[in-house]
């Protein structure tokens, strides 16, 4: 029985499954409600408490509201962030090596934050790029930059591979040539001379005399890569004063073959088979005491299992918060009860059923407990989206963080937690001494 | 001082069957984690304990023959299907994505591990749980190979005996 009804749901479409359990977790709302309104209609007093009462029932909803949206938003943000970092780093199938830190080439090679690593040299450059099973092995080699943004050197089918067609402009055809990202505020035909190294210790001037024009460029990727400008690899290797990786009668040549006598060494090289299980074949050949090939989605796998725990922290510590509010709110409402008691009581006094005043009281807290966290919802909206955009320029990541399936969940399951709860101030209020509440 | 050399002796002679039958007891221990067949040797198969009806299993493969062979997949008596995987990343989730076939050259070694390649187990017989131990088959061009599987902690990352020699 249990096999057949977890086989059925196994069965049902995602969606339809997140439908369910947004229903299922909403069902103690309608439930309760319909249990406590029954047979009365509590409405109409409902709504003159509500703005009898409406800034101080405003405080309450904002306060719900505000709970709501930072839980949901920093769910929603991590899960956003967590994407697109795995986006950006897709094109990336496996990335060879001199051995070292997976994560500090990820970095360098994907993100382009730049580290001083060992180069990979002729030799095994060579034994990665006539691997009969490698269909791509494009250099990347990184460390010089022009006014923040990275300048590296690769090949024109990386650039293809990375990017598709150019939005403007053409590939490099000489080593003196770029394509700038899509995020690079050079227009085509400007030119400039590379500093070299990155960020605060660049060296100004370095490579002056080595002068680049851009000539294209690449759409936009979502990745670091927007803001960096391409250079031939060979141009990299020329303004550093060393061989081009192509023979001296050929020297004006662009991209492979290189010639192994000729060829300097790279941080890092891209490789792509076409199929998955060659990728998984080379990397298992590649991974040598002299050489080491990793999967960046692996990598990155690896630092989101990390992130897992911190998002489920998190989780906590929204939940943890959302408990808190709701202990207040329902004080608060204790508070308020007392607030009216005296209408109540009038109430009472002119007939109306214990149970009437006890729907009017729970109708009156679930109608703030409703309003606050729908407006919770419209709180986390927003400021996912202003987050997001904020991450995205910090990290030049594209962060598209949206609200999903989880948050809904989560509000859901905190609505019919907090309106069972209010059944205790609506039972404190029916409770309460008539005639005491009179006289006071 | 006869008496104490005597009691130094016996208890020498006690540590050393304790260390006899410790070691017996490690090299059956190792036994139970490794296979060998058709110049392939397996070691430390292990897998998530789960109550899902699929799961993922992980082991190291040495291909100890003087030829190339493929991995294709395998067989289990505990799942409907044993298919060979691969870990991707698409649109930004992670998924395991069937592959058909991966080569292992001559005195080269295979790694199926988290994040990267595994058998799949679909339509599991059973809840699998930690601690204890099924078969499953896994399959060469050249020939099968029968290996125990041990199921870890359902947050495990590797052979509760990873970094053992064998």
């Amino acid at each position: 029985m249990f096999e057949t009804m977890a086989d059925l749901w196994q069965a049902l479409p995602p969606t339809f499954q997140d439908t369910l359990w947004l229903l299922a977790l909403l069902a103690p709302t309608f439930i309760v409600g319909g249990m406590v309104c029954k047979g009365y209609r509590p409405f109409g007093l409902i709504g003159a408490l509500l703005w009898r009462y409406r800034w101080t029932n405003l405080v309450f909803i904002l306060l719900i509201a505000v709970s709501v949206g930072i839980g949901v938003g920093l769910i929603a943000q991590e899960r956003g962030l967590r994407k697109g970092s795995a986006r950006a780093a897709e094109k990336f199938d496996l990335i060879v090596a001199a051995p070292g830190s997976e994560i500090t080439m990820l970095f360098a090679s994907v993100y382009l934050r730049p580290s001083d690593v060992p180069l990979l040299d002729a030799t095994r450059f060579q034994n990665v790029a006539s691997n009969p099973r490698v269909d791509m092995a494009a250099p990347i080699a990184f460390g010089d930059s022009y006014a923040g943004a990275p300048v590296v050197g690769t090949t024109a089918e990386f650039i293809s591979h990375l990017a598709g067609n150019l939005v403007e402009g053409r590939l490099f055809q000489t080593s003196t040539e770029a394509v700038a990202g899509a995020a690079v505020s050079l227009p085509l035909g400007s030119q400039f001379s590379p500093d070299h190294g990155v960020g605060d210790g660049a060296e100004h001037g370095a490579h002056d005399g080595h002068v680049n024009t851009i000539v294209g460029r690449m759409p936009p990727t979502g990745s670091p890569w927007d803001k960096a400008i391409l250079v031939p690899v060979e141009g990299v290797w020329e303004v550093h004063g060393l061989p081009n990786g192509h023979p001296p009668h050929a020297s004006d040549r662009l991209g492979p073959p290189f010639d192994p006598e000729f060829f300097p060494g790279t941080p890092a090289v891209l490789v792509r088979a076409q199929e998955l299980w060659s990728n998984y074949a080379l990397r298992s050949e590649f991974t040598r005491d002299d050489m080491m090939a990793f999967f960046p989605g692996a990598v990155l796998a690896q630092l989101h299992s990390v992130m897992g725990d911190i998002r489920q922290v998190m989780s906590v510590m929204a939940v943890l918060t959302q408990v808190l509010v709701t202990a207040g709110v329902l004080t608060g409402l204790i508070v308020l009860t007392r607030l009216f008691s005296r209408r109540l009581a009038l109430l009472r006094a002119l007939g109306a059923p214990r149970r009437f005043v006890f729907s009017v009281v729970w109708g009156y807290a679930a109608t703030l407990i409703a309003t606050g966290s729908l407006a919770g919802l419209m709180v986390g909206w927003v400021a996912v989206g202003q987050i997001s955009r904020i991450v995205s320029q910090r990290t030049d990541i594209l962060v598209n963080a949206q609200l999903g399936w989880a948050e809904l969940h989560l509000v859901a399951g905190f609505v019919s937690l907090t309106v069972v709860l209010a059944l205790l101030p609506a039972f404190l209020a029916m409770s309460r001494n008539v005639l005491a509440d009179l006289r006071a | 001082m006869r008496r104490s050399i005597l009691i130094i002796l016996g208890v020498l002679s006690l540590t050393s069957t304790a260390s006899l039958a410790g070691d017996h007891h490690h090299a059956n221990d190792h036994a139970a984690h490794e296979a060998a067949a058709h110049g392939i040797h397996g070691l430390h198969a292990w897998t998530r304990a789960t109550d899902d009806d699929h799961a993922l299993v992980f082991v190291e493969l040495k291909n100890e023959s003087d030829h190339e062979v493929h991995l294709t997949g395998g067989h289990s008596a505990i799942a409907e299907t044993v298919t060979l995987v691969g870990f991707q990343m698409q649109e930004g989730e992670a998924v395991y994505v069937p592959i058909p076939q991966v080569p292992v050259q001559p005195e080269g070694e295979l790694d199926l591990m988290p994040n990267g390649l595994a058998l799949q187990l679909d339509g599991l017989a059973r809840p699998l749980a930690k601690g204890e131990s099924f078969e499953v088959e896994i399959v060469f061009d050249q020939g099968h190979l029968m290996m125990p599987v041990q199921v870890e902690a359902n947050n495990a990352t590797q052979h509760s005996h990873a970094g053992h020699m064998h």
